[in-house]
């Protein structure tokens, strides 16, 4: 966290959709903490059955957070909507934040601090940085029992996901896990990181729906993730696919992250 | 964030640094991240839009962008802007003009408007978007919502530029139902071919209704449009131009052009007065556009 920004960048962000509080395992919030320790940003999405009705997402709200990213409570219908927005949302805020640090560092004053008609150059560097820059993203979909209606839906918005990342100027990947991972797991890798629309779609049709909803090991699955592609050494995605589905530990530290904030 | 932000009518909006006031008198329209509000100023007692976000990038990008086209008719202009803080919460808002009238979806829920107008407003809004165009601004998020029909000027006026973007650039705003992308027929970035499909889709929206589902899929909506009762031409240019992933904007306005005067329109026993009013403003703007561009060019 030496607020240095270093290319080429790349940013790392994890969104959680879900239906509920989590109800089995660690708390979601800490997995969030952890993982944005290493430079990645954990945002929520919670879909409500009925408008306004936020309690039961008190927990989301805490994962976005402890994990530095955007919460966004919504009912079913918006939900593609949604996970666009916060996307894009929090790619903006990222690189907001980052900027603005350094901001602070040079000038002692925050982007608060600079009236509108100045703050106005700086703000168009950070738009077009949040359409350059490289990302990677990891979508934690819940699949417990209760979202067995949801499920199409959702799998129809990260797929129009991967479209929208795709007209950007930088390269997009897009990961997919599950909690539960069926089978008795508590978490699956359903698609390790691709660009391609077809790779995705075919994958996606192997979720369903069914269990508790383990949100701890969702997102812990998902930051490891970018933890295996970051050895480099042969193509991540094979390893974490193949390590990951075996159980097997992954191996930790020497793994410098490309996008430090 | 937005979600938390509530003013009431009566509230008095101030400005941190350039010392503008405003009374919020309503509330007009809320979306994914801003809140429109009608407002007076103080002192005058004129009539604005204010446009306010906790997204401070958004809200100087459609500031900026209006502030660059300048003003013109069919599009709002913009007057101040300036930061604000709402219940504890830093906010960013911009005045601009405020269009008097009803937006095209409710007109469309009113009354009946006649095919033959609907489609020169289909050719007006592609009139207003290659002008937009050909100043670097590409205006994505069209549907019947955004385009209002000014009661004073007699005008269509395209609002919400939060969703406007340059050429190529990635469409960061859409409504699924006017989007090719969501109808699988194309990539979701800005061009005249993306423009064109979703002022055709409005169109095709506002002359049948119950378009929006894009779950139906592409197929079964060529079929609807084909089985409905518009006229052969109508329908032709419609889905000819929906299947076609690239077209530009002046083809369009040409087709459309064509077909309208193809309609009959003066059939009617009674036309309504709004039909005739409209129709002459349209025309007038067509008129416009047509010299706009012949200038361009």
């Amino acid at each position: 966290m030496d607020g240095k920004l270093k290319t080429p960048m790349q940013l790392r962000e994890i969104i959680v959709i879900t239906d509920g509080r989590s109800n089995i395992g660690d708390s979601p919030a800490g997995a969030a903490r952890i993982a944005h320790r290493k430079g990645i940003i954990v945002n929520t999405i919670g879909i409500t059955d009925s408008d306004g009705a936020e309690e039961p997402f008190v927990e989301l709200d805490g994962i976005a957070r402890a994990g530095g990213g955007i919460c966004d409570i919504i009912p079913l219908p918006r939900l593609g909507y949604s996970v666009q927005m916060v996307t894009r949302q929090s790619i903006q805020m990222t690189i907001e934040r980052a900027v603005s640090r350094q901001l602070q560092k040079i000038t002692g004053c925050s982007m608060e601090d600079i009236p509108p008609d100045s703050r106005a150059r700086v703000l168009e560097y950070i738009q077009r940085l949040g359409d350059e820059v490289d990302l990677k993203c990891v979508v934690a979909l819940d699949c417990s029992g209760s979202m067995k209606n949801k499920i199409r839906t959702a799998k129809n918005s990260i797929q129009d996901l991967l479209i929208s990342l795709k007209a950007r100027k930088g390269r997009s990947y897009l990961g997919m896990v599950a909690f539960p991972g069926g089978d008795g797991r508590d978490s699956r890798v359903v698609s390790t990181f691709t660009d391609n629309f077809e790779e995705l779609a075919v994958k996606l049709e192997g979720i369903k729906a069914g269990g508790p909803t383990p949100t701890y090991a969702g997102i812990m699955l998902s930051s490891r993730l970018f933890e295996e592609d970051n050895l480099g050494l042969y193509p991540a995605e094979m390893i974490a696919q193949r390590q990951i589905e075996a159980g097997e530990h992954l191996p930790q530290g020497g793994n410098e992250n490309p996008f430090i904030l | 964030m937005i979600k938390r932000i509530n003013i009431e009518p009566g509230t008095v909006i101030r400005g941190r640094w350039y010392g503008g006031e405003y009374r919020v008198i309503a509330l007009l329209g809320s979306g994914g991240t801003a809140r429109v509000y009608l407002v007076e100023d103080i002192p005058g007692g004129d009539r604005y839009a204010l446009k306010l976000s906790t997204d401070m990038a958004g809200i100087d990008r459609e500031y900026r962008i209006l502030a660059r086209l300048g003003p013109m008719d069919n599009i709002p202009a913009v007057l101040y802007r300036d930061d604000c803080r709402v219940g504890g919460i830093n906010c960013y808002f911009f005045v601009m003009t405020y269009f008097e009238g009803e937006n095209l979806k409710r007109v469309c829920e009113a009354k009946r408007m006649q095919p033959k107008t609907l489609v020169k407003i289909a050719a007006v809004t592609a009139g207003i978007c290659l002008w937009l165009n050909r100043r670097g601004v590409f205006y994505c998020d069209i549907k019947p919502e955004n385009l209002v029909l000014d009661k004073r000027g007699g005008g269509l006026c395209l609002v919400d530029f939060g969703g406007a973007v340059k050429e190529g650039e990635a469409v960061v705003q859409f409504t699924p139902a006017f989007d090719r992308a969501s109808w699988g027929r194309g990539q979701r970035t800005a061009d005249e071919g993306y423009q064109g499909f979703a002022i055709l889709m409005m169109l095709a929206e506002m002359l049948l209704g119950g378009l929006r589902d894009t779950g139906m899929g592409f197929d079964a909506l060529l079929d609807t449009i084909d089985k409905s009762q518009l006229s052969k031409g109508l329908k032709k240019v419609i889905i000819k131009g929906l299947k076609k992933d690239c077209q530009s904007l002046e083809d369009l306005i040409n087709s459309l052009s064509n077909t309208a005067d193809l309609i009959p329109g003066g059939k009617q026993r009674r036309r309504q007065r709004l039909d005739v009013a409209i129709n002459l403003a349209l025309l007038a703007s067509i008129a416009f556009f047509i010299m706009v561009i012949a200038v361009i060019l």
